[in-house]
């Protein structure tokens, strides 16, 4: 099964598929899409208390 | 031909005898322990002078925000007062009391589902615990393992609507599929431990040293370490039984950036909770000596050295997968406060194996070790219940 050409063919390409998946989370990571608030006290902790 | 076939359905029938007799025996310890935990319910209403349900009894801390989960979904902003926010839990749990509430009559509330859900997989755990003992040790009957997980000290969140028992079920199928060296039912169950708990993602590692384990045993060298890798890529199973085991973190991750704008929200939102010390030692340092929450920030920092301690020890049985994953798991929350991390030690299997390899053969220590479970045990059920459970929290 595992020796097979589609199958190995098939998990290649689902592989590939997850590899640049993951690097599309890790990428849309370095650009938080957040209100000022939220970056001050969860990101970058520059204030001590959650404006509220 | 007719013999072969014959051998064959008598074989399966054995299993299937052996299978029934060995759930037979560790559904009679989980039957024990939920009556212990019955007790203590009745014992502290008797003394308190309440008639609370047993289930209302367990409704506490982090199971209040996983019954919000499932009734009302994620929030995408943090609460307005306390900055705190439910995407800090994950999902899967969540997801499954949610299938299981709908597949059940109206009558049962979302605690409820989720108590049976999480004693279901305490069962569950229990039962595959003791089938790996037994594959690795065919001399043992493995009983002690269930035990320990049934009865262990802080194993009382394995009986509430807490992602523990999940957690525990499918990091015990991923190290029992190992064991077997069955890499693909493994890399699921991984998968399916990562997307319960952040912690499972480093099930990859664990499952890269098993397979390495398997091509080469322990024999550590740059051509080994380099061949490795190359058979990584040229076998595609191999490839994607890794590339599998963060799936469900990462979808979650991405679901978070729709919902929130910032994948990395469920670790950000931990500010809310507690400061970080930023670093292990310094966790400990300040937990041991500067103790904000008084003893029980000892305990927990003692808790601590008790578990970096069964995971040396697993190093110098030669367990390295199971040590790898203790040593993260329990070190990425000790990393930032000791908080909690005597529940983080309890609900990590890797404790489990090396308590069991520690007392294997050592007959009065064990059986002073199983009285201890129960009183102590019988006694954080009883504090849970009272409210005065800070330190086991």
């Amino acid at each position: 099964m595992k020796d097979n050409p589609v199958v190995k063919a098939l998990l290649y390409a689902v592989s590939g598929s997850l590899i640049v998946f993951y690097l599309y989370v890790i990428y849309l990571g370095t650009d938080p899409q957040v209100s000022d608030e939220y970056r001050a006290y969860y990101i970058d902790q520059t204030i001590p208390e959650w404006p509220y | 031909m007719q013999t072969g076939r014959n051998d064959m359905i008598r074989k399966m029938n054995a299993g299937v005898k052996e299978n029934t007799r060995i759930f037979a025996a560790v559904l009679i310890l989980f039957v024990l322990s939920r009556m212990l935990l019955t007790f203590v319910a009745c014992a502290y209403n008797y003394a308190a002078g309440t008639y609370t349900k047993t289930w209302d009894l367990l409704y506490k801390f982090d199971a209040l925000w996983y019954v919000d989960i499932v009734e009302n979904g994620y929030q995408s902003v943090p609460n307005s007062v306390t900055g705190y926010a439910n995407y800090a839990f994950y999902p899967f749990y969540p997801i499954v009391v949610r299938v299981a509430k709908g597949l059940l009559p109206d009558r049962f509330t979302t605690n409820q589902v989720g108590i049976m859900v999480s004693n279901l997989c305490t069962l569950i755990a229990g039962f595959v615990g003791v089938k790996a003992v037994r594959a690795k040790y065919s001399e043992d009957t493995g009983y002690f393992m269930a035990f320990l997980i049934f009865f262990a000290p802080h194993t009382l969140y394995f009986s509430m609507t807490y992602t523990e028992a999940m957690f525990m079920m499918f990091t015990i199928c991923f190290f029992y599929f190992c064991g077997q060296r069955k890499f693909l039912p493994a890399a699921i169950a991984a998968f399916f431990a990562a997307f319960t708990r952040i912690a499972g993602v480093f099930l990859v590692f664990s499952l890269l040293l098993y397979m390495y384990e398997a091509d080469y045993g322990w024999k550590f060298g740059w051509r080994n370490i380099a061949d490795f890798i190359r058979q990584i890529f040229l076998c595609p199973l191999r490839l994607f039984e890794i590339l599998i085991c963060p799936l469900g973190i990462f979808g979650y991750f991405y679901y978070l950036y729709r919902l929130t704008g910032d994948v990395w929200a469920s670790a950000h939102i931990q500010v809310a909770w507690h400061n970080s010390y930023e670093g292990i030692l310094r966790t400990l340092f300040y937990n041991l000596l500067d103790s904000g929450s008084g003893t029980s920030s000892q305990y927990w920092a003692l808790y601590a050295v008790f578990g970096i301690g069964m995971f040396v020890y697993l190093c110098w049985r030669k367990q390295f997968a199971a040590a790898v994953f203790g040593i993260l798991a329990v070190g990425i929350s000790l990393r930032t406060d000791a908080i909690a991390i005597s529940r983080y030690i309890m609900g990590n299997f890797a404790t489990y194996i090396a308590l069991y390899e520690l007392l294997r053969g050592r007959e009065t220590v064990r059986m002073v070790v199983m009285n201890v479970c129960i009183i102590v045990s019988g006694l954080m059920y009883y504090m849970w219940f009272a409210g005065e459970c800070y330190f086991i929290f």
